[in-house]
């Protein structure tokens, strides 16, 4: 809960300090990118901090690069 | 252009920062045992092509970062491709970054305090430092950076009654595919991630002789990496310094002096502060730059926020222990390769093509104004 609770205050600070400046500004191409990965690492990360498991990056490319350089 | 210029003492001081950003907490790799300083005077001469590989590029196209480069010598297609590559690997770096901190804050100082704070903090601070432009990481890098070299050598000095100079011993027991293979690890991590600080190139005074600049650079952070890794083995010995997560941060907690000046491990911390910082601003500006090069955006201080949400994604994602952080690290080397030396090394050769043909059009258009003909 502590930790979302974090994550919130994250985002809103940043949603005032530099989403909703952008709506303002009406850079729209800039906009179709931000909002997507503003609700998208939002989501991700609150469903981390209230336990949702997701798999670990760095072991799974770990497994690609061991694979691909067939190293031990 | 921008207005402000970043000077050669700054771009200096922004090389050392970056490379030393995590390895003066993290120590060297301890393959090598008690020799391992073998391998870091190794690194600096194995290091030199990649050196003078990057002054070529910023010599072919000066006043041009790491992606406007990508873009003229490749096209849109192919340039935008590698592009892409780059904004993928500077977000994976940051966030490798941001993680190192928080894990280092959270073992050592604050284990009841979540992560999330340390990184959050973290890269709030980097936002606003590279929303004030390239060159405010430039003046940053030159402050910050004789305030880490004094905190090095103040520890050195300091625990000189606590070294004991038998850890060293024996010496060159170790074989020498050990020593290369630790030499090149070092060029990978963390010297080969400077490819990345290219991107700040459009910056970048172009009267400034980089090649000399980054020679100085390169030869005081191997300096740099020595004191510390030598301060290490001494203090703590071998195999010990290979026990810990974090060996500099415990080789400096045994200093004291006297009584009353105990807990030196704190310089520790401030080091990874500064530097890390720096590295993190660099990994942010080279994606936020790239992916408004690659989006065709004019205005990349408004993409610095969503690289930074996905640095700050990634980086709780990216390990699911700390025990997966040091298993990564000895894989990192291996997976930067492409990055740090093939796509650079397939950056030159495209940029020394397109400058040929670009010299022999020229030549010719000229020798065809003077009514000579080239001989064929």
């Amino acid at each position: 809960m502590d930790t979302a609770l974090i994550y919130l205050f994250f985002y809103a600070f940043l949603l005032i300090v530099d989403l909703i400046p952008l709506m303002k500004r009406k850079e729209k191409k800039v906009l179709y990118l931000s909002i997507p990965i503003f609700l998208l690492t939002l989501v991700i990360n609150l469903m981390a901090s209230f336990g949702v498991q997701f798999p670990a990056l760095s072991p799974m490319i770990g497994q690609l690069v061991k694979f691909i350089f067939h190293m031990q | 252009m921008t207005n402000h210029m970043i000077t050669g003492t700054q771009i200096k001081s922004t090389f050392i920062m970056f490379w030393l950003g995590s390895l003066v907490v993290l120590g060297v790799n301890q393959d090598a045992k008690q020799d391992a300083w073998i391998p870091i005077l190794l690194s600096f001469i194995m290091f030199l092509p990649l050196i003078w590989l990057y002054s070529r590029l910023v010599h072919l196209y000066p006043g041009l970062n790491l992606f406007e480069m990508l873009l003229q010598i490749f096209g849109k297609v192919f340039g935008r491709i590698m592009a892409i590559l780059f904004i993928l690997f500077a977000i994976h770096l940051g966030s490798m970054i941001m993680r190192i901190f928080a894990e280092f804050i959270q073992i050592l100082s604050m284990p009841e305090t979540p992560q999330i704070l340390t990184i959050a903090l973290l890269s709030l601070t980097c936002i606003f430092c590279v929303s004030n432009g390239p060159e405010n990481i430039g003046r940053i890098s030159k402050f910050t950076w004789p305030i880490m070299a004094a905190a090095v050598l103040v520890t050195l000095i300091i625990s000189f009654k606590d070294m004991d100079f038998n850890n060293l011993m024996p010496v060159m027991t170790t074989d020498f595919k050990t020593l290369i293979g630790g030499g090149l690890v070092l060029c990978m991590f963390p010297l080969g991630e400077g490819v990345l600080c290219l991107s700040l190139f459009s910056a970048v005074s172009p009267k400034i002789k980089l090649f000399k600049i980054l020679i100085e650079a390169l030869a005081l952070t191997v300096v740099i990496l020595l004191l510390v890794n030598m301060r290490n083995i001494l203090i703590l010995g071998f195999p010990s310094s290979t026990m810990y997560y974090f060996p500099s941060d415990q080789a400096v907690s045994v200093i004291s002096v006297g009584d009353f000046f105990t807990r030196m491990e704190v310089i520790i911390g401030l080091n990874l502060m500064l530097a890390g910082v720096i590295k993190v601003c660099v990994c942010l500006y080279a994606a936020s730059l790239g992916l408004a090069k690659v989006m065709n955006i004019k205005n990349q201080k408004s993409l610095i926020v969503p690289c930074c949400l996905l640095m700050v994604t990634v980086a709780g994602l990216i390990y699911s222990s700390t025990q997966d952080m040091t298993a990564w690290i000895k894989i990192y080397p291996v997976y930067a390769i492409p990055f740090q030396a093939l796509l650079p090394a397939i950056t030159l050769i495209g940029a020394e093509i397109q400058n040929k043909i670009k010299n022999g059009g020229s030549s010719k258009s000229k020798n065809s104004e003077n009514g000579n003909e080239p001989a064929s």
